[in-house]
């Protein structure tokens, strides 16, 4: 067609008006030809095969070029008179009639060679797009298969039952086993139940749980199942990403690890704080004691020797030593090694314990410590010394805020309540109120506000405060001081501890 | 061995205050106990006979070495024990050289205590006495006249008489008797003895009738 030839040129168009003569002459040559032997005129009958012909190949252009030639030599050649272009007037309705047949048949023709072509086309357009998609299938194919052979995360397919089905390289590598024996094996088969290791753990995106390898040790997985919905030609499957965290676990691990160390630097550090407060704390009643004894030798000396006297200093000597021992016993609760399993809290305990420990700064600095404990505390789970650390943290911190002199009456108050299923802390002092940041800010490590402070305290408290699953939060008091504070999830059913009778005073 | 004194003891923990009450009853001392320095001072202060202080240096509201030094700046100059818990040297240094007696680190010797005290209280007795001296001192230098304490001024510089007369603008004979008035008003012995109470009693040579050159004396 002439949309499709388009860029051919003017020569392609010649070439095809010059086919349309030279069918039409070849036509007339071979009507003229048989025309001379037979009485019947085949030569019209001829030219209108070949309007067809023409029509057929080349178009409407040159089809109506043959119509045209074709008439002119039917006028010339077989209609009277003979050899001329003249025609007579009763053959003009014969020559329109030859015309119109021409017309025609160059129609149909036309218009057959136009579906032909057009069915040609679409076919080809389909072959074409067969052939590309089939390409393009094999390349999807080829990617998807370099991607499940090539990924470090291990993949298997398996029946919905577990079997497996198919496993790519990396689940082989990770497991130790080929993939011919993984074949042999079901999901289930490959968990590690009952390890010792503990089970599974969920998180966001699949479960935590150790698979047991070819050689029998144990890999930590994070393993997350997806389910492929039956189509036509496939059953339902199920498809196993399977990602080794062994190198994430043992780097938390170690952070865990990382932590713990921190803490117990710092409650050194802290402690390194409170070594000269405690000594003091220690040697009163020692001197006392001494003194005390220094005394009675010097009653019963005496002429007469005074016993009443004597008998009053030996108590005190009695009084202070039990009292000398208390603090010891305390400092030992506070000193003492972590323990590594959470234990029953009583947090009002916690806080009793720490008085004796702070007393003696709390009178050098003239401040009343209030403590306002709940009677109905639930205990919390956890560690009791990183616990008391805690509390003593925030404690020293509101001594520190109160340094100075100050009009403000000068109590710390430690409060604890039960909050639906939280026990919260909160210490109070009256002292200078927060720096001007986000209050966030001051428990982000190195933030200090004090000239020899190393601003990890808090950071500290922190970090203890979340390793028990709280939270811990400050806020500015008016017309002065701060609150810090932080809640801790109640042990398991919020139970009370026994109530033990407070054993100082 | 019955001294006469008051200890004053403040230090902020009950045990030791108790068993220094007892230990210092026991050698026959009147002791006052205080909790604090601002307890002393209300409930307290110096007392007139003499004492001597037993200080804690940590102590609430003010520190033991704080008070030592508030009180010198009031010239208030009690003698001072220190008793500390944990004393570091440079605290103690600053506390002698401020004066204080002792620096006792509880726990102490009964014995060093004690000694301290003693020391202490003479001290203070005879601070106690010169001040008395020196108040009955001011007392006659303050019943001389004007005039006489003019003249006092000039003799006790090493002025003979007629130069007195000179630079004062009065009579030889007039300065003489005026020089007799201030002897015996003044209790002194002789000129030497009264230099000395001028000393004592801070009067300086009036700079602007300045006496005549030494060695034109000579």
């Amino acid at each position: 067609m002439t949309t499709v030839r388009q860029g051919d040129g003017i020569l392609t168009s010649l070439a095809r008006y010059a086919f349309s003569a030279l069918c039409i002459g070849v036509a007339l040559a071979f009507g003229l030809l048989l025309g001379l032997g037979f009485e019947v005129k085949l030569g019209p009958v001829l030219l209108l095969l070949g309007v067809v012909v023409v029509a057929w190949f080349s178009g409407p252009g040159p089809g109506l070029l043959a119509v045209v030639l074709s008439t002119l030599a039917v006028v010339y050649f077989w209609t009277p008179p003979i050899y001329s272009f003249a025609v007579m007037p009763e053959e003009v309705p014969v020559m329109l009639c030859f015309i119109l047949c021409g017309l025609v048949g160059m129609g149909i023709s036309l218009r057959r060679r136009q579906q032909e072509r057009a069915a040609e086309e679409s076919r080809a357009v389909l072959e074409r797009r067969v052939v590309e998609r089939t390409a393009q299938l094999r390349i999807s194919e080829e990617r998807w298969r370099n991607l499940f052979e090539t990924t470090s995360v291990g993949i298997a397919i398996s029946e919905p039952g577990g079997k497996i089905l198919r496993a790519n390289q990396a689940l082989q590598a990770m497991l130790g086993y080929d993939e011919t024996s993984l074949r042999l094996l079901s999901l289930t088969d490959l968990m590690a139940r009952g390890s010792g290791d503990g089970g599974a753990e969920g998180r966001e995106g699949g479960i935590e749980l150790p698979l047991r390898r070819a050689d029998g040790g144990l890999l930590w997985v994070s393993l997350s199942v997806s389910v492929i919905p039956p189509s036509d030609n496939s059953p339902p499957l199920a498809s196993a990403v399977i990602i080794d965290i062994s190198a994430r676990r043992r780097a938390i691990e170690e952070w865990r690890k990382g932590q713990s160390e921190v803490a117990r630097a710092t409650r050194l550090t802290t402690m390194g704080v409170l070594a000269a407060s405690i000594a003091h704390e220690v040697n009163q009643p020692l001197s006392g004691v001494v003194t005390n004894g220094q005394a009675a030798a010097r009653w019963l000396s005496a002429d007469p020797p005074d016993i009443a006297e004597t008998r009053a200093a030996l108590g005190r000597i009695v009084r202070d030593g039990n009292r000398a021992a208390e603090i010891i016993r305390s400092i030992r609760t506070v000193l003492g090694p972590a323990g590594d399993e959470p234990r029953p809290v009583s947090l009002n305990e916690v806080i009793r314990h720490l008085v004796p420990l702070v007393e003696s700064e709390l009178s050098a600095q003239s401040i009343r410590l209030h403590l306002d404990l709940a009677v109905q505390l639930p205990a919390i789970s956890g560690d009791a010394v990183q616990l008391q650390q805690l509390v003593l943290n925030l404690v020293l911190n509101g001594i520190d805020a109160m340094r100075g002199p100050s009009d403000a009456e000068r109590v710390l108050t430690v409060r604890t309540e039960a909050c639906a299923a939280e026990v919260v802390v909160s210490v109070e002092d009256r002292g200078t109120g927060l720096p001007d940041v986000v209050p966030d800010r001051l428990f982000e490590p190195f933030f200090t506000t004090k000239s020899e402070g190393m601003g990890v305290g808090l950071a500290i408290c922190r970090t203890v405060v979340e390793s028990h699953g709280g939270r811990i939060w400050a806020e500015a008091l008016h017309p002065r001081g701060a609150r810090f504070a932080f809640a801790l999830p109640a042990a398991d059913g919020g139970g009370t501890l026994p109530r033990r009778k407070d054993s100082r005073r | 061995m019955t001294p006469a004194g008051t200890i004053l003891v403040v230090d902020d923990d009950e045990a030791v205050r108790e068993a220094l009450h007892s230990l210092l009853r026991s050698v026959g001392f009147a002791v006052e106990l205080y909790g604090s320095v601002p307890d002393f001072l209300t409930r307290g202060g110096m007392p007139d006979t003499p004492c001597c202080l037993v200080l804690d240096i940590r102590l609430p509201g003010m520190s033991g070495l704080d008070f030592q030094n508030e009180l010198a700046r009031q010239k208030i100059a009690p003698p001072i024990i220190f008793i500390t818990g944990h004393g570091d040297i440079p605290m103690s240094v600053r506390a002698m050289k401020a004066g204080a007696i002792e620096f006792l680190t509880k726990p102490f010797r009964d014995q060093d205590l004690l000694d301290a005290i003693h020391a202490g209280l003479e001290v203070d007795r005879r601070r106690r006495e010169e001040n008395r001296d020196l108040a009955d001192l001011e007392g006659r230098y303050a019943a001389l006249s004007g005039r006489e304490q003019e003249v006092m001024a000039q003799v006790v510089t090493g002025l003979m008489n007629k130069q007195i007369a000179v630079n004062l603008g009065i009579a030889e004979i007039t300065v003489k008797v005026h020089r007799g008035q201030v002897m015996r008003k003044m209790n002194a012995q002789s000129v030497v003895d009264l230099a000395r109470m001028a000393d004592r009693l801070g009067i300086q040579p009036d700079p602007t009738q300045h006496p005549a050159p030494r060695t034109a004396r000579v």
